[in-house]
């Protein structure tokens, strides 16, 4: 141990002390804040207030809603579509150009990947006019300040991350699998079925996770295309910080969504954890 | 038939993708006084007007200098840490390792306000500084993720060759373990440069009106007006990621999702 | 009996290049055939086709009599060991196993059944619950056949199954999967690039090269009458000796040391084959034998024989000796190879 100790110290030391300054404190300075009062009695005041209060209970309701169909619509485009760029594409300059693709919209900002739908999804946007061009609807729909386009907002956003995910696993199967499912008799959608998804579903679990976390807690996309109609969790505790300055109660919403989304992260990972016999 | 629709459901994810991009780069280019898509005639007049605008020009340089400065410092505490942490069997190690990638999965609202809170109480509050160690924090879990898997069990002895042959333990960073995660170290940084580049959540809480991201700016602009300028800024962003991007996969190649060979 | 496999005029290209090139083989029920050749010398491409894993270009594979040859791989009723096993890593040792039998529509309890009786066959009794990640490479070997035999396939591909193995081990499992290749009666067509292997363990060896089939035949009689010159180098040790065409007809090898009668040779490029354990050196002339003078180059001891390099005008020749034959032999020494002509094959290629 003492010949470990001291070099575990010198790689450590400045990186430890940097998270316990600027991450962990000011974590715990949070969590304390939410258990006392403005003038620093001990309280359970503000989780109470959280718990009483049915406009809360309303907000928690739409935001998991919004991350949950985030989720689900995310799936259902990205695994088609990670299985097309993985095993249908064979040229390989087009897959390369998808995955630029795939990839621009990370690289780019969530505030203008929400402003270009803001423009799209508008009265008189591209999508309105494509509609009725269409002969869809008759008049523009209104999609600002809707969940739905909340939705097409969020999902655009996060489909790169569970396409990521699901492809990088469905990359990773060994051909030899496949090749041994067929000797023993088992037909394609029978392979899919019982050895490629299978092997995919960490992957997938994973992708979904992370979108399911990214959506929940998402702030940008949600305040720019709600039009200040709909309101997430991430506002809430946004205007508490921004415009009420109530902290303490800042705070007991924070560590709400923290532990809710932990929460959810955990069970989540017991259930796509690999099989062990 | 399966195959077909699978097909049509990825054409359609890719128009999907692609659809805002070039929405934003197209309106960008009209030389109507208001948003307008397909662009009426061709101008570059909304982004000579971005670039005439001195608070654009400063918010650009502010991220830039933001981004990098976040990158330098996130390297330099991400190597040590990981190093410690794939070569050592320590104590807290795990809890380490875990610490210091949960900022990836903690919603950045949550920090932010965490980080202003606690700025207020030590005096780090709306400046260069308290902007800096926010995206420190967040940025780090990429260079460590980039990192790690390169240092693995056969490099363990290369670095036990090179100390075998007399070689210092900073001999041997430099001139083995360095050259040999030097890939990884380049991606994790750039993705660090840019998850610090696009932030919005954290950086608002600590910005004002004379120190301001790009993003928070256009953030700030787009609930109010909308104009051809928020598009020509949203375009050069666009334009600057697609060039990072193509210029990435050049370099380290961003083909992720090909098939094993069969 | 009609042959088990019947390939006739199988051709497979990749890209322009020539895999396969006029391949015929016919198989027997039961037998043990082992296809063997250097790597790249098409015999796991050749395999690959017979799977199903690939289209040939031209031919016909026939299994039982019936054309299987544009059959996808889950249609064919024969099952193959892979080479680095692909057990799937998802499921336990018994759901492998039981995989085959799940996929032709046996219920689940008949299924887990066959499973377990298969993995007793192969020795693995009591290991169906575990993942095959926590099983050693020749308990893994294992599973991997008790799945490919599970559905008692009429045939069974075996992919260079062993090359895993460390060599302890290997001599071990061959053994083994003679006695139940012999206790199923299926026939095996295994591909190894080892040439001892093939000869202790086939009834046929196919020898390939360069796409084609060399020769086929029982191990030994391929060591005793190569057909061309790459079977005669390929199995065992073999001296290769250049040789001349004489305006006669009659053949001049070693620089004319050696003639053979103008004979219904084979017709182009042509090498002598002479095995080193058909040459006696002597300090003296053996009788009825031909006798070349040489000198000992060198003596290098193996264990239960030695190998005597001779030097022979400007070629060697190599010897293998008992040791008791090499007494007052040293190198330097001036001696005579002594050889019967009959030992002497003229075969095609060029040496």
């Amino acid at each position: 141990m003492s010949g470990t100790l001291r070099p575990v110290l010198l790689l450590c030391a400045l990186p430890a002390a940097f998270f316990v300054a600027f991450f962990l404190a000011p974590m715990a300075v949070v969590l304390i804040a939410s258990l006392t009062t403005a003038a620093g009695q001990p309280t359970f005041a503000h989780y109470l207030r959280i718990l009483a209060d049915t406009y809360h209970w309303d907000v928690l309701w739409v935001t998991f809603r919004i991350g949950a169909l985030t989720t689900l619509v995310c799936v259902l485009i990205g695994y088609p579509l990670a299985w097309y760029l993985v095993r249908i594409v064979k040229w390989r300059p087009w897959r390369r150009f998808c995955v630029i693709l795939l990839v621009v919209p990370l690289f780019t900002s969530n505030i203008v990947r929400s402003f270009g739908w803001m423009v799209l999804l508008g009265r008189n946007g591209l999508v309105n006019d494509g509609l009725i061009g269409l002969g869809l609807i008759e008049r523009p729909m209104r999609f600002l300040g809707t969940e739905l386009g909340i939705l097409i907002g969020l999902v655009y956003i996060l489909l790169p991350f569970i396409v990521l995910a699901v492809g990088n696993a469905l990359a990773k199967v060994d051909p030899a699998l496949e090749h041994a499912s067929a000797d023993l008799g088992a037909t394609p959608a029978g392979t899919f079925r019982t050895i490629i998804f299978p092997l995919s579903l960490p992957g997938l679990m994973a992708g979904a996770v992370m979108v399911f976390m990214l959506a929940v807690s998402a702030y940008v996309t949600p305040a720019l295309l709600s039009g200040g109609r709909i309101t997430v969790f991430s506002m809430l505790i946004f205007q508490q910080y921004s415009s009420v300055f109530d902290f303490n109660y800042g705070g007991a919403l924070s560590i709400t969504m923290l532990v809710l989304t932990l929460a959810l992260v955990a069970i989540a990972g017991r259930l796509s954890e690999p099989r062990r016999a | 038939m399966v195959s077909a629709l699978v097909r049509i459901v990825s054409f359609a994810a890719l128009a999907y993708l692609a659809l805002p991009l070039v929405v934003l780069v197209g309106a960008s280019l009209t030389t109507t006084s208001f948003l307008a898509f397909p662009p009426q005639g061709l101008t570059l007049a909304w982004y000579g007007k971005m670039l005439g605008d001195p608070s654009y020009v400063s918010a650009f340089l502010i991220s830039t200098l933001l981004a990098v400065a976040a990158t330098i410092v996130a390297v330099l505490l991400a190597v040590p840490a990981a190093i410690a942490i794939a070569r050592y069997r320590f104590t807290g190690r795990g809890l380490l390792s875990e610490t210091l990638m949960s900022p990836l999965i903690l919603p950045h609202v949550v920090l932010g306000a965490a980080l202003l809170q606690y700025g207020s109480a030590i005096g780090l509050v709306r400046s260069f500084p308290a902007l800096l160690v926010g995206h420190v924090v967040i940025i780090m879990p990429f260079v460590l993720r980039a990192v790690l898997p390169q240092l693995s069990e056969d490099q363990r002895s290369l670095e036990e060759a090179s100390a075998d042959l007399g070689a210092r333990p900073l001999t041997t960073f430099f001139l083995v373990t360095l050259p040999q995660i030097r890939s990884g170290l380049v991606s994790g940084a750039i993705f660090a440069f840019i998850a610090s580049w696009i932030n919005v959540e954290l950086s608002i809480f600590n910005t004002t009106a004379e120190l301001t991201t790009i993003p928070v700016k256009l953030f700030n602009y787009v609930q109010y007006t909308i104009d051809p300028t928020i598009a020509a800024v949203s375009g050069l962003t666009i334009i600057v990621a697609a060039v990072v991007i193509v210029l990435l996969d050049l370099t380290i190649g961003l083909d992720v999702l090909s098939e094993r060979r069969r | 009996m009609s042959p088990i496999l019947a390939i006739d005029g199988l051709s497979k290209h990749f890209g322009g290049q020539p895999a396969l090139t006029a391949i015929e083989l016919s198989v027997e029920q039961g037998e043990f055939i082992a296809l063997l050749g250097p790597s790249g010398c098409g015999k796991t491409t050749l395999l690959r086709c017979i799977a199903g894993f690939l289209t040939p270009e031209a031919g016909t594979i026939r299994l039982a009599g019936e054309d299987v040859t544009r059959l996808p791989p889950y249609r064919r009723p024969l099952n193959t060991v892979f080479q680095n096993y692909a057990l799937f890593p998802h499921m336990s040792v018994a759901e492998n196993v039981a995989y085959g039998p799940r996929r032709q529509g046996v219920a689940k309890d008949e299924a887990t059944k066959r499973a377990a009786e298969a993995l007793e066959l192969v020795g693995l009794a009591g290991f169906g619950e575990r993942l095959p990640a926590q099983l050693s490479g020749g308990q893994q070997q294992r599973v991997a056949l008790a799945r490919a035999i599970v559905n008692r396939p009429q045939l069974l591909l075996l992919d260079e199954p062993l090359s895993a193995l460390d060599l302890k081990l290997r001599k071990k499992v061959q053994s083994e999967l003679k006695q139940i290749q012999h206790r199923l009666g299926i026939a095996f067509l295994f591909v190894t690039h080892d040439q001892e292997e093939a000869m202790t363990m086939a009834d046929r060896i196919v020898l390939m090269n360069r796409g084609r089939i060399e020769q086929i035949g029982r191990g030994q009689d391929i060591y005793a009458r190569p057909a061309t010159r790459f079977a005669a180098d390929f199995i065992g040790d073999a001296n290769l000796l250049a040789v001349n065409r004489r305006s006669d007809g009659s053949f001049s090898l070693l620089d004319g040391a050696i003639t053979l009668p103008a004979a219904d040779a084979p017709q182009g490029e042509l090498t002598g084959v002479l095995r080193p354990e058909d040459i006696l050196v002597t300090a003296e002339p053996v009788a009825e034998r031909l006798a070349l003078p040489v000198i000992v180059s060198d003596v290098v001891h193996v264990g239960s024989h030695a190998s005597v390099a001779l030097t022979v005008g400007g070629s060697t020749l190599t010897a293998r000796l008992a040791p008791s034959a090499l007494a007052g032999l040293s190198v330097g020494q001036a001696a005579f190879a002594n050889i019967r002509l009959s030992d002497l094959r003229l075969v095609p290629g060029d040496a």
